[in-house]
């Protein structure tokens, strides 16, 4: 396969045809990109090795280079073409980064992406040394074959299994296909999800509806909202910039989804100034200066996301609709966008609960703002103000309410001793025996109950034997550990 | 056949070829009839009726209209004329034939006239009018160059333009010390040789670079907005403590205000600050100083504090807070400062009124009005205000625009006035250009011209802060960089009475809170 690959080095070999060059080009770059696809930036690494060695071969400038090419373009190709994420970011990924997200997460990451990687360069010592001591022709087809093989054989031992989904899960995220998303989210356990992925998940909840019946069913966290994350960083401008970029598109069209026209627009800025200009941002931004009334602003930067050829066709249109009507009246997107927009300005809205609390108040009809402070509520273990809103959720052609509200409303009427008043809803009998199970279980009292569920995601020691049990799915799990999902 | 003899056929082909397509790529000029069309032509920018500088450098067009070729026509009615051809809508002027034109006709009208072919058939739009006017503008513009909202410093610079050409060179980046900030600037009566230059930086701290005949030194200490007395000896400077927040809603989504602010002198061959009580008064907030030509009045911009003892950001109150235009005597002779004169009160007009700036020949009173604050770039109901100090009257200006108008300077032959507006789109700021006549009126201004206006399309940077020069900053940017970046500095304490501006969270002052 080396010898094809790179091309042998002996007196036949050396008059190449030009057909059999462009095969062995075309079968090193697609192999580059499955590698690449099978092990992420391990095949940075796997290049730098490769290359000395094509420079040996026919061709081998040529295939030197286009290795080296073709391995430093596939994050950037696969990024744009998938996430949408901006370059920085991706390329941060593959080296030690700068700027710590989350340490334990990006050790592991590392580790992940570096052991196809060591295994080559390990094998590559190692068949470097065999073949000096057997003192056969140490050309590069010569060393390269045994290399090779040793890395194809080590690379799905490295592989990290939940990569793929996790990859796919970002790509429907980024293309708002939401039930895809669920779909390959049901696939993955939840350690396998981090807490992006648990925010695509979340979004993809709103936006079908879903948060009330199947949150606790993925990993949730109390960061798991994504405009709750930011603020996971305690303002460290570093960290908030590189949770923005690397969330993206995903979190400036939920704060436009949600009608938090400003929020976006200043978020998209900041990314904008940090990173540079990124093709779907560009487009967004320049829907919010429409909203804004600024259609002149909105074609700067919609001429901007045209140079980028993966938004081009986007921005081109709109360009185009745009000089037909500067309002947009007739885009569905724009009008919906318009529709829910935040026109109230409270300086004074500083938190999360206030924030969402406005956004449902100006637009009781939202479903998408309702289920976020729902979601929220949820998140935050704040049962007083889920309690008071559950009277007021308009029907949805059933007369009880989702499954979590309703656990939600146990968990409170344990804490209140009291039965909450719930207006035309009423909680299954189902949910109250499943929540009766999980007492039980606990094998605590029925007067220790308030306090083991006073303090949300710290079990007392003897608690822990429920851990990842059945109730893993449900919203008191959540409270008592903090953390949920059902194990795959 | 010789080496050289092998090559010439080839040579010659090449020619040939090359001939060839300049002949088929040439734009053919008008044939046959000419059909008129009875209104101007879309233009970006916009000339009909303005009035340009003679050294300008002119203008590119675009043509806003479809059409297979474009030609127009600039006609001097002192005589001359300048053509300009091109397939595209574009047109980009000979920058020697225009200075000629602009030469043999300052104070003159030019006429350019717009002819398009449109389906093989030549059409002439009514000619639109320009006028050259006789004073010529400051060569040199240094203006701020950043994006529309900057919380990083990730590109911010400070850069010259020379406004006869198109040539603009760097003076400051924050590049250069890790990512800072270059704020304003401030030149001593035009001189590209004195002048002063903020910065803040998360190494370096915040400070004023102070640059005295072409010598630059740092400053250790943060200030706001400077302005050089005409003597040479004193900066004027303002004491801010800047806070930037966000709207939850409304078309601007930032906003700036001072929790607290004053104003102090700064001695440049003492090193050391100064202030006086009615500068830097406890109750009120004080800032954008500015020197009358003679440099016995002191103008700046007052306001009540309305939020004393509070942290808040925004406090409340700020929608309130209006500034008054004030003034106050000054014997540079004896250091000493007369009593305080309120020239517009804030509150009973209902506007906040800043950044007062006296014209050259010290009759007029340019300042920028806003419903309130002290930021009036955020405040798309900003305008530029007149008052003629000789009568005390307001003098209305007709180059105004329903979108931020502001950051005025004045010419050294107080003829010109550079400021920055969003009226193109209400988000950039873009610099334009107004000729402003003897009798008090400012003309219909002109963008600060491109040679290829394709350049705005795709600008999502912002102008502002634009100074008018009279010649080249002495300085090159890596000396102002390395003095920035260099140990020396001089420690000048502020005096009692002004704080040193707090900083902001986590020690930058363009933070907005964070609650979590």
């Amino acid at each position: 396969m080396a010898r094809f690959l790179l091309g042998g080095s002996s007196a036949d070999d050396a008059v190449d045809r030009p057909s059999a060059a462009l095969a062995r080009l075309v079968a090193l770059l697609f192999g580059l990109a499955t590698l690449y696809y099978l092990a992420g930036g391990a095949v940075c690494v796997a290049a730098a090795l490769l290359a000395p060695a094509a420079l040996r071969a026919p061709q081998g400038a040529l295939l030197a280079a286009a290795t080296v090419t073709w391995t430093a373009a596939l994050p950037w190709l696969s990024t744009q073409l998938g996430f949408d994420r901006p370059l920085a970011v991706a390329y941060q990924e593959l080296a030690a980064p700068a700027v710590r997200l989350d340490p334990l997460g990006d050790i592991a990451r590392s580790l992940t992406l570096g052991r196809p990687a060591l295994a080559l360069l390990v094998a590559a010592l190692a068949v470097r040394t065999a073949t000096a001591r057997s003192s056969a022709r140490r050309d590069g087809a010569a060393w390269l074959g045994p290399l090779l093989a040793t890395a194809c054989l080590l690379t799905p031992v490295a592989h990290d299994r939940g990569q793929q989904g996790r990859l796919q899960l970002a790509a429907h995220a980024a293309r708002g296909e939401w039930s895809e998303l669920l779909a390959v989210a049901d696939r993955l356990s939840p350690g396998q999800l981090s807490y992006l992925e648990s925010y695509a998940i979340l979004l993809a909840l709103a936006h079908t509806g879903q948060t009330g019946e199947a949150l606790f069913r993925y990993p949730m966290q109390p960061y798991s909202l994504l405009r709750s994350a930011d603020r996971r960083y305690g303002g460290d401008p570093g960290s908030v910039q590189k949770f923005r970029a690397a969330s993206g598109p995903q979190l400036y069209d939920l704060d436009l989804d949600l009608g938090l026209v400003n929020a976006a627009e200043h978020g998209i800025h900041e990314t904008l100034e940090a990173y540079g200009t990124r093709g779907r941002m560009l487009v967004s931004m320049a829907r919010i200066q429409v909203l804004k009334g600024r259609p002149r602003a909105a074609r700067v930067f919609l001429h901007l996301a045209t140079a980028e050829p993966w938004v081009r066709p986007q921005a081109a249109a709109l360009l185009a609709a745009l000089e037909r009507d500067p309002t947009l009246a007739s885009d569905p997107r724009q009008e919906e966008l318009r529709r829910h927009a935040v026109t109230r300005d409270e300086l004074g809205v500083k938190t999360i609960t206030a924030e969402f609390e406005s956004l449902v108040r100006e637009h009781p009809e939202h479903r998408l703002a309702r289920e976020y402070l729902l979601a929220w509520y949820l998140l935050s273990h704040q049962l007083d103000r889920l309690v008071a809103m559950l009277p007021t959720l308009p029907a949805a052609g059933c007369d009880h309410l989702p499954r979590h509200y309703e656990e939600a409303v146990l968990v409170w009427e344990a804490l209140h001793h009291q039965h909450a008043a719930l207006g035309p809803w009423r909680v299954r009998e189902e949910t109250r025996a499943r929540f009766r199970q999980f007492v039980a279980a606990l094998r605590c009292d029925v007067d220790e109950l308030p306090a083991v569920l006073a303090t949300p995601g710290q079990p007392p020691d003897w608690a822990l034997r429920l851990w990842e049990s059945p109730w893993s799915d449900t919203y008191y799990y959540y409270r008592l550990f903090g953390i949920s999902g059902v194990p795959r | 056949m010789s080496a050289r003899r092998r090559w010439l056929p080839a040579l010659t082909v090449a020619a040939v070829v090359a001939a060839m397509l300049v002949w088929w790529r040439r734009v053919p000029g008008p044939r046959g009839e000419m059909a008129p069309v009875d209104r101007t032509p879309r233009l970006f920018p916009e000339l009909d009726g303005v009035t340009l500088p003679p050294n300008l450098a002119p203008p590119g067009l675009r043509i806003e209209e479809p059409a297979e070729i474009y030609r127009v026509t600039v006609l001097g009615a002192r005589g001359g004329k300048v053509v300009a051809a091109s397939r595209r809508p574009v047109i980009m002027f000979s920058l020697r034939r225009w200075r000629a034109l602009a030469a043999a006709n300052a104070g003159a009208d030019l006429s350019l006239t717009v002819e398009v072919r449109q389906a093989g058939r030549w059409r002439a739009y009514r000619p639109l009018r320009m006028t050259v006017a006789a004073e010529p503008i400051d060569q040199f513009l240094v203006f701020r160059w950043l994006t529309p909202l900057y919380s990083y410093w990730r590109d911010v610079g400070v850069y010259q333009r020379d406004l006869t050409a198109y040539r603009t060179v760097p003076l400051l980046h924050g590049r250069q010390f890790n990512d800072g900030c270059v704020n304003c600037h401030t030149f001593a009566q035009g001189s590209g040789r004195s002048f002063t230059l903020g910065y803040r930086s998360k190494i370096w701290g915040a400070g004023t670079l102070l640059v005295v005949d072409g010598r630059p030194q740092r400053v250790a200490q943060a200030t706001g907005y400077d302005c050089w007395h005409p003597g040479g000896r004193l900066v004027t400077m303002s004491v801010n403590q800047v806070r930037q927040f966000f709207h939850s809603g409304g078309e601007e989504t930032r906003d700036v205000l001072d929790l607290d602010s004053g104003i102090v002198c700064y001695r440049v061959a003492e090193g050391r600050f100064e202030t006086a009580p009615d500068i830097a008064a406890p109750d009120y907030l004080e800032t954008y100083p500015s020197w009358s030509p003679d440099g016995k009045w002191l103008y700046f911009a007052r306001a009540p504090l309305l939020w004393r003892g509070s942290d808040a950001v925004p406090p409340p109150g700020y929608d309130r807070l209006r500034y008054s235009l004030v003034r106050l005597p000054y014997d540079e002779a004896t250091n000493t400062w007369g009593r305080l004169e309120v020239i517009r009160s804030g509150e009973e007009v209902g506007r906040s009124l800043v950044f007062p700036r006296v014209s050259p020949d010290g009759r007029w009173l340019l300042y920028t009005s806003c419903d309130y604050g002290c930021f009036p770039l955020h405040r798309p109901s900003a305008d530029l205000g007149l008052i003629d100090l000789a009568t005390g009257r307001d003098v209305p200006l007709a180059i105004n625009s329903d979108r931020a108008d502001t950051w005025h300077s004045w010419s050294r032959n107080g003829r010109w006035i550079a400021f920055g507006s969003k009226r193109a789109d209400g988000l950039f700021g873009r610099i334009y250009l107004s000729y402003f006549d003897r009798d008090g009126r400012a003309h219909a201004p002109v963008l600060l011209p491109e040679r290829d206006p394709r350049i705005y399309d795709t600008l999502w940077y912002s102008y502002n802060v634009p100074e008018l020069v009279a010649e080249p900053v002495a300085v090159s940017p890596g000396r102002l960089g390395r003095t920035l970046r260099s140990r020396d500095a001089v420690v000048a304490p502020l005096p009692p009475a002004l704080a040193a501006p707090a900083p902001g969270p986590k020690d930058s002052p363009w933070r907005e809170e964070v609650v979590r």
